[in-house]
């Protein structure tokens, strides 16, 4: 029997329907699958209640009116589901958001602090450079009063001539150290095959040759190939070599091991030595400009090697550590990226 | 006279509105969300008219609960088709 309500229950059908169509067809869009399944589920509740009323209305079975009201009473609870999907959507939604703010932060600082580096990377080059003239002043001028006034000068002065001459040339090593590291630091990656086993043999060669009294076991892994710079990877490898070579000369039998291991699908090279070794509390200060850990008289040095190795290596985008025990030797790790493109940023 | 499963949907359908008033504010970045909102408050009026049609005004409330939720429906039909037909740049 047609009546006002069951037309309004017909209007219902319909309008759930065409809702259910709108919402194949658009809602894939603009929200995810499982709000889309909560609409839909709601939807589909919906209709069939609307199926119920309408068979009711239009009169013809009574039989499903416990249906509908079982229906009716899951309607809210499928309007709640679709909310609750609504706001966890929004919370993810809201996440992203603030990922995405976190990581144009980081790039922002990480840009400034490129910017501020590169900044100090140049006033530290120009220092350096500009405080050679004065430094060869002093250095002259005390060299010229000791000469010519060779005569006249009593001891003390003369020591007090030494100490300036002495302390002039340091001060030249640390600013000559320093423009060195500055101007590997700037040097543009060229990354090429680099045969570090023959890097190695060739430099320990070389120091076997001005050393010809030292007794020091090689041992050099074969084929040791990477990919990066020649000649900073060079640099690298000669710098840890000497480091072994200057920490074993203590040792009656040193033993210089060069080498590298898998782990955890990552290349690890090392440059072992059973030399005075250090105290791994310090091991931070390690990589630093100009830290030492051992005196001069007894290791000479002004403790700029390691900290170019370091600047090497975070130039290729790798990473470098240490293993040590105090007169039991020490060990340095470096890995270096596999991939010639991770090489290709430059780094401050 | 009234119907316990009707009470019920009234009860559940008034907590379910109550929550979406205390996170309205969130829900707002919903597509046309007030749209979908008028939906839901149709079908709540409905609800009300469905539990109060035991007590009184029985036929005019019970036509009313039917008009009620065929204007939430067509409420909700607008709102699905109003949604974008195209990936939009979520905020």
């Amino acid at each position: 029997m047609i009546n006002p309500e069951s037309i309004c229950d017909a209007v219902f059908v319909a309008a759930a329907l065409t809702a259910v169509m709108g919402l194949f067809k658009n809602a894939r869009h603009v929200f995810s699958g499982g709000t889309v399944l909560m609409l839909a589920m709601m939807l589909a509740l919906h209709l069939l209640y609307g199926i119920f009323l309408a068979i009711e209305w239009f009169g013809i079975t009574n039989q499903l009116e416990g249906f509908e009201d079982n229906i009716g009473a899951l309607l809210p609870m499928a309007w709640a589901f679709v909310i609750y999907a609504f706001l966890q959507e929004r919370h993810v939604r809201d996440i992203r958001a603030l990922n995405l703010l976190l990581e144009r932060r980081v790039e922002e600082r990480t840009a400034q602090l490129e910017e501020s580096n590169r900044e100090l990377e140049a006033f530290s080059y120009s220092i350096s450079h500009d405080l050679r003239a004065p430094l060869r002043s002093i250095k002259g001028f005390a060299q010229i009063l000791k000469e010519d006034y060779i005569g006249s000068l009593d001891e003390t002065a003369n020591n007090y001539l030494d100490r300036i001459i002495n302390a002039s040339r340091h001060m030249n090593d640390l600013v000559e150290a320093m423009l060195d590291l500055s101007r590997k630091s700037r040097k543009e990656l060229d990354c090429q095959e680099v045969d570090l086993t023959a890097v190695a043999e060739k430099y320990l060669k070389d120091l076997q040759e001005r050393q010809p009294y030292r007794r020091v076991t090689f041992l050099i892994q074969s084929g040791l190939q990477t990919k990066g710079d020649p000649v900073l990877l060079r640099i690298a490898v000669e710098n840890l070599i000497d480091n072994a070579w200057k920490y074993t000369s203590k040792k009656s039998e040193a033993c210089i091991e060069f080498g590298c291991e898998n782990k955890d699908g990552k290349t690890i090279f090392y440059v072992k030595d059973n030399g005075v070794g250090f105290d791994m509390n310090r091991a931070d200060k390690l990589f630093g400009v100009f830290q030492r850990f051992h005196s001069e008289k007894d290791y000479e040095g002004i403790g700029i090697g390691l900290a170019t190795v370091r600047r090497i290596i975070n130039r290729h985008r790798g990473s470098i550590w240490c293993e040590a025990q105090v007169n039991q030797g020490a060990t340095f790790y470096f890995t270096l990226p596999q991939n010639s493109d991770d090489h290709s940023q430059r780094l401050p | 006279m009234f119907h316990e499963n009707e009470v019920m949907m009234l009860v559940m359908g008034l907590i379910v509105l109550i929550l979406i008033l205390f996170n309205f504010q969130r829900l707002g970045s919903v597509f046309s969300f007030k749209l979908f909102f008028a939906g839901y408050c149709l079908m709540t009026a409905g609800w009300i008219a469905t539990v109060l049609e035991g007590y009184v005004w029985e036929s005019g409330l019970n036509f009313l609960e039917h008009v009620c939720y065929a204007a939430g429906m067509i409420a909700l039909a607008v709102w699905c088709w109003r949604l974008p037909s195209k990936s939009i740049e979520k905020p």
